[in-house]
C-alpha cells in the first residue's frame, strides 16, 4: 500500500487528478492540502470538497494551506479553467467541511506518522511544501518522495515565456524544495505538451459515457479544451495535473526520465521562476530530481477513459 | 495598562538583557510568550537560553517556545565569534528546569493572535524574523491583531555588522525581513544607526555590576564579554547594546528620534544581500511603512537598563 498527500490548487484538471488517485486501489489517500493558485483560495476548498462528496470518499481530509507564496504577489488564472476552476458549472456548495488543521501541520504530521512512506504529490505552488520543511526539517528524512507537476525541460513556459506556472508562483518555495535532499520527481509542462492531452472527439466521448465521473469530466473542463485550442493551438487539452498523477501511480507508463540537477532562477527581469536543468553537466552539483521526459501517450489516455468509465 | 507583547528572540547576550528588562515591567508588558529564533546561536541554545533567563528574573509564569531551526530561505548564519558557543558565554546560570513548550513558535503565534481582538498586540522582535514571517505566510489574517512590531533591525547610515552592507538579524532571513516589512503593518525599526550611539562603555556596565544583584552580575558578565568583539572592530570606548533598544523604546519612546520613512530590504544581490534601504530623503513615494530609529539619549537609556535590572532578584 502507497500512502499519499495531495497538495493542490483545485481545479477541473486537478480535481480528476484527484480522483484517480483515489480510484487507485493500491494506494491511501491521507488529505488533500490546498494551496495558492489556479483560482480564488476558498473556491478551491470547495471544488476538493465537491470533488470528494462527487465520489463518495469525504473520508478524506482538505486542509487548507496557505493562500499566498512566500513573495505575497502571485496571480491567479482564471481564464484557463474558469472563475470558479469548474468551467463556471457553479455547482452547489458542498455539504463538507474543511478540517481546522493547516496543510502545512498536515503534512507534517503525516511525515511523523508514517516515516519513510508520505509520498506527496505535488500539483501546485509548492507553499505548503516548503513550509512544512522550513518548520519542521527533522520531516525530510521522513519523506519517501515528492512528486511535482511543474517546471520545465527547455524553459518553454506557460505563464511567462520561460516560467512554468507553478514554479512561477512561488519560485522560492520551489528552491526550498528542490534544495530539501527530498527524493524528488518532477513532471515538467513539455512533458505534458507532448503527451498528456486528449482530443476533442475524446472528451466528447467521455461526455457520452453516461457516468458520473465522465459527465464531470465533460463538464469542468469545457475552458481549459477551448483555452488551451486558443493558446496551444492544439486539438485538445494538456491534462498536466492527471500526468503528475499518472505518473507516481502508473510508473510503468514512463518511457523516458534522467537523474539530473535542477535550480531556479529567483531575480532576473525577465527570467524569475524560469528553471534550469544541466544537460550537459556544467554546474557541477549532483543530480537533485528526476526528470521525467516521456510518458505513453496511448496509456494516459485510456487510464483517463478508465477514470471516467468507472461507475 | 502593560502592553501584550509577544517577545521573537534568539538570546545572545545582549537580547538577554532585553528580555531580563521586559521581564523585569510588568506594568510595561504583558509577555504573552517568548518564541525562540535561530540566530546568533542555534535554536538547540537560544530555546534554552531564554528559559535560563525566565529563571534567573523569577518569571517562569512566561512560557517559552521552540520556533524554525532554520531561515526560510538559505543555511542558518550564525555569530558565535561574537556570542560564544552558547550565546550566554560570560555568565553561569544553571542549566533551566523549566520545559519548553510543546507547541511550535509558529503555531503559538497564530493561536495567541486569533484569540485576540484586533490591534491588541505588539510583537517585540530581538531576532532573525523567521517566525513571524512564517506565521504571517501561514496564517495572513493574523497581520490585523498585531498593533505594532518593534523590532531590533537593519541598518542605512552605519550599514553592515555581519557583511559590508548588512545588519545580522536582517542577513540571516532578508525573505523573512521582507515579507514583515511588506505586510503592511506599523512598524518601529531600532537599527545600528541608532544602537552605535549606545555604547557600553566601562563606567555604565560597572554600574550594572554593582546593583548587587545578581541579575546585575550576570548582566555586566554577559556583555563584558560579547562587547570584547565589537571592541576590537570599532576600537570605541564600549559596545553598541541592541537588543534593550526594544524595551527602551517602548517604555520611553520620547528619548528615542527617528522619521517615518520607506524601507525595503534587498533580497537578490549576492553583494548586499539584506541591506536594509531606507529612503531617508523620501527621495520616492515608497509606502512609508517604518518609523526608524536614529536618536537615542544614551544616558537615559542606561539609566533605564540599570533602573529595570536592579529590580530583579
Amino acid at each position: 500500500m502507497r500512502h499519499f498527500i495531495i497538495d493542490t490548487d483545485v481545479a477541473a484538471d486537478d480535481a480528476l487528478a484527484i480522483i484517480m488517485v483515489l480510484q487507485h486501489k493500491d494506494s491511501t489517500v491521507h488529505g488533500i492540502t490546498v494551496n495558492c493558485g489556479n483560482i480564488d483560495f476558498d473556491q478551491q476548498v470547495r471544488n476538493a470538497l465537491y470533488t470528494l462528496e462527487l465520489v463518495g470518499r469525504t473520508d478524506v481530509s482538505v486542509y487548507p494551506g496557505c493562500r499566498m507564496p512566500l513573495q505575497r504577489r502571485f496571480r491567479s488564472v482564471p481564464e484557463v479553467f474558469g472563475s470558479d476552476g469548474f468551467s463556471d458549472a457553479h455547482f452547489p456548495p458542498p455539504q463538507a467541511k474543511p478540517s481546522d488543521m493547516h496543510a502545512v501541520d498536515a503534512i507534517i504530521e503525516a511525515a511523523r506518522t508514517m516515516p519513510g512512506e508520505l509520498e506527496i504529490i505535488a500539483l501546485a505552488p509548492l507553499t505548503n511544501i516548503a513550509l512544512a520543511l522550513t518548520k519542521a526539517p527533522e520531516i525530510v528524512p521522513f519523506i519517501k518522495s515528492i512528486w511535482f507537476m511543474g517546471a520545465t525541460l527547455h524553459a518553454v513556459g506557460n505563464i511567462t515565456m520561460g516560467a512554468e506556472y507553478n514554479v512561477w508562483v512561488d519560485p522560492e518555495a520551489a528552491d526550498i524544495v528542490m534544495r530539501a535532499g527530498v527524493p524528488l520527481t518532477i513532471t515538467p509542462w513539455e512533458t505534458a505538451k507532448q503527451d498528456a492531452i486528449c482530443s476533442h472527439a475524446e472528451r466528447e466521448e467521455i461526455g457520452r459515457m453516461g457516468t458520473p465521473v465522465g459527465s464531470f469530466f465533460h463538464r469542468i473542463t469545457e475552458t481549459l479544451y477551448s483555452y488551451t485550442q486558443g493558446t496551444e493551438g492544439i486539438d485538445g487539452a494538456i491534462h498536466s495535473d492527471i500526468i503528475g498523477v499518472t505518473v507516481p501511480l502508473f510508473p510503468d507508463e514512463i518511457l523516458d526520465q534522467a537523474d539530473m540537477y535542477m535550480c531556479v532562477e529567483l531575480g532576473g527581469e525577465h527570467s524569475r521562476g524560469i528553471t534550469l536543468l544541466d544537460w550537459v553537466g556544467l554546474a557541477g552539483h549532483e543530480p537533485n530530481v528526476t526528470v521525467i521526459k516521456s510518458i505513453d501517450n496511448r496509456a494516459f489516455r485510456r487510464h483517463i477513459h478508465d477514470m471516467c468509465a468507472t461507475s | 495598562m502593560p502592553r501584550k507583547v509577544i517577545i521573537i528572540t534568539d538570546p545572545g547576550q545582549d537580547q538577554a538583557v532585553a528580555i531580563l528588562m521586559a521581564l523585569a515591567a510588568p506594568e510595561h508588558f504583558e509577555i504573552l510568550g517568548i518564541v525562540t529564533s535561530a540566530g546568533n546561536i542555534s535554536l538547540d541554545f537560544t530555546q534554552k537560553n531564554a528559559r535560563k533567563l525566565i529563571e534567573l528574573a523569577g518569571r517562569t509564569d512566561v512560557p517559552v517556545f521552540a520556533g524554525c531551526p532554520r531561515p526560510i530561505h538559505r543555511k542558518l548564519v550564525t555569530a558565535e565569534h561574537v556570542h560564544g558557543p552558547t550565546g550566554l558565554d560570560g555568565s553561569d546560570l544553571p542549566e533551566p528546569i523549566v520545559p519548553l513548550q510543546e507547541e511550535h513558535g509558529v503555531d503559538f503565534i497564530i493561536r495567541t493572535l486569533r484569540q485576540l481582538p484586533a490591534g491588541s498586540v505588539t510583537i517585540f522582535s530581538e531576532s532573525p524574523l523567521t517566525n513571524l514571517a512564517m506565521a504571517l505566510i501561514k496564517a495572513p489574517d493574523i497581520a490585523e491583531k498585531i498593533s505594532e512590531i518593534v523590532m531590533m533591525a537593519g541598518a542605512y547610515f552605519e550599514v553592515g555588522n555581519i557583511t559590508p552592507s548588512a545588519e545580522f538579524n536582517i542577513y540571516v532571513d532578508p525573505k523573512a525581513a521582507d515579507i514583515v516589512l511588506r505586510s503592511g503593518i506599523p512598524m518601529v525599526m531600532l537599527p545600528l544607526d541608532v544602537t552605535h550611539k549606545l555604547l557600553s562603555t566601562p563606567e555604565r556596565l560597572d554600574r550594572i555590576a554593582k546593583l548587587g544583584n545578581r541579575a546585575g552580575r550576570t548582566v555586566a558578565g554577559l556583555l563584558s564579554f560579547s562587547e570584547g568583539f565589537d571592541l576590537n572592530k570599532y576600537g570605541w570606548e564600549g559596545a553598541p547594546l541592541h537588543g534593550p533598544t526594544v524595551p527602551a523604546y517602548m517604555i520611553r519612546p520620547e528619548i528615542f528620534g527617528g522619521r517615518q520613512v520607506n524601507v525595503t530590504v534587498e533580497i537578490g544581490s549576492e553583494l548586499t544581500l539584506g541591506m536594509t534601504v531606507v529612503d531617508y530623503w523620501q527621495i520616492t513615494d515608497r509606502v512609508r511603512n517604518v518609523f526608524y530609529v536614529t536618536e537615542a539619549d544614551s544616558d537615559a537609556y542606561y539609566q533605564l537598563i540599570a533602573e529595570l535590572i536592579g529590580r530583579l532578584p
